[in-house]
């Protein structure tokens, strides 16, 4: 592979955050493909966390882009559904609530306690 | 200023006929290992009320504002399971975090109800809270029913979701764009492993609503509360603080009001789902 095209994956990478959906950059012989946002996951606890509206006003913004934006309630007794497990291990280990975003099942950023329309927003470059 | 005619409007007689048993203790009961009081953290301040209400309102996260259909029951009974299928499908909504601006409107289907909003039916409950069709039920039976093994979906959907087992929502009421009706069915009738479908739409949380204090700060946290009172059911769905009345979307296509002090003694035993079961893939949402 030739140094340019390395530096054209690596400016795509970087940008991958701005681009929407999945971009696969065509090099010779070589296809990258660069996944961006397209999920953010709020995982809270109803027994301990309350989410304000404009959190909730927040994460119904972000579905009218195009990210599929959901609440999760952890629930000790049912079964961590695939889907869930990484962005609940993630939110866990920033401490709940958070607000997980993600580029397919890769952790982009984790956003501890949202209180604001825009701590959501700008979760999402 | 809200027309004094839609509010406590209590000449439908939609089939309630559970006062004695909707009561907390029966609702725990009721709910099994779904049942949960509601949290302390999340009652709001009486001072904080107003203004939260107002923030609701402005932002559209009212309970009313995860409800994306009308349902219809006709000259049915079915009002306790519309009540009971109305707050799951909010709490589905919420999670889902898509709200809809203007709440339910007669003949009118969102865009973006394709995207993971699904519309149960009614009658999947009700047929077996009432198995002899007429008289009517309460949220205690209908509520267990969901809880145990779920709603099924209405044939009619926003979506092609591909679910294997549906049903019509009512057995009263008209076909509309947003719901299915049919003829009367026996549980012996539902399509053979109608669970396999129904289990995914099930409430995995249900707040017991004991009081006046529980039922506004559910509403104010975007739920939807199902009880009963005086002959027929409703879905309470938002608190006009500016009037101090509770707009509740009524199972005959419209919305309608109630006091106070109706809302204040239904809500001594009352039911708002809280969590269901999220799926995989929104646009799969039985697999």
């Amino acid at each position: 592979m030739k140094p340019w095209a390395f530096i054209l994956a690596g400016i795509a990478i970087a940008l991958a955050p701005l681009l929407p959906g999945e971009v696969t950059i065509p090099l010779p012989g070589w296809g990258v493909v660069v996944s961006s946002v397209d999920r953010a996951v709020l995982v809270y606890e109803k027994d301990t966390d309350v989410i304000p509206p404009a959190v909730r006003a927040g994460i119904n913004a972000l579905n009218t882009r195009g990210i599929v934006a959901v609440l999760y309630e952890v629930n000790d007794s049912e079964e961590v559904k695939p889907a869930y497990v990484v962005p609940v291990d993630a939110a866990k280990k920033s401490g709940l609530p958070s607000l997980v975003v993600l580029a397919g099942d890769k952790v982009v950023r984790v956003v501890k306690s949202p209180a604001t329309e825009a701590d959501v927003l700008e979760a999402v470059p | 200023m809200i027309d004094p005619k839609l509010i406590d409007v209590f000449d439908v007689q939609g089939g309630y006929i559970g006062g004695e048993e909707d009561t907390p203790d029966g609702l725990f009961s009721a709910c099994g290992s779904a049942a949960r009081k509601f949290p302390k953290s999340m009652i709001v301040p009486h001072d904080e009320r107003k203004d939260m209400a107002r923030e609701c309102d402005r932002l559209k996260t009212f309970g009313i504002h995860y409800l994306d259909r009308f349902t219809a029951q006709g000259d049915s009974h079915e009002c306790a399971a519309h009540a009971v299928t109305r707050s799951i499908e909010a709490a589905r909504n919420r999670h889902r975090g898509i709200t809809y601006a203007d709440g339910p409107r007669k003949d009118f289907r969102y865009t973006a109800s394709s995207k993971g909003s699904v519309w149960l039916s009614p009658l999947s409950l009700y047929i077996e809270s009432n198995p002899g069709r007429w008289g009517g039920s309460n949220i205690v039976r209908n509520v267990n029913i969901a809880q145990r093994r779920g709603s099924l979906p209405d044939r009619v959907q926003p979506a092609e979701y591909g679910f294997r087992h549906t049903l019509h929502g009512s057995a009263g009421g008209k076909n509309s764009s947003n719901q299915s009706i049919g003829p009367w069915v026996s549980l012996a009738n539902l399509p053979k492993g109608f669970e396999e479908t129904s289990k995914h739409f099930r409430p995995l949380e249900i707040f017991i609503i004991e009081n006046e204090d529980e039922g506004i700060s559910a509403l104010l946290h975007g739920g939807v509360i199902a009880y009963g009172r005086r002959g027929h059911a409703v879905a309470v769905a938002r608190w006009d603080h500016e009037e101090n009345v509770y707009a509740y979307a009524d199972s005959y296509d419209r919305i309608l009001y109630d006091s106070a002090a109706t809302f204040r003694s239904a809500c001594q035993g009352a039911v708002c789902v809280w969590t269901v079961k999220m799926p995989n893939d929104w646009s799969r949402p039985a697999e």
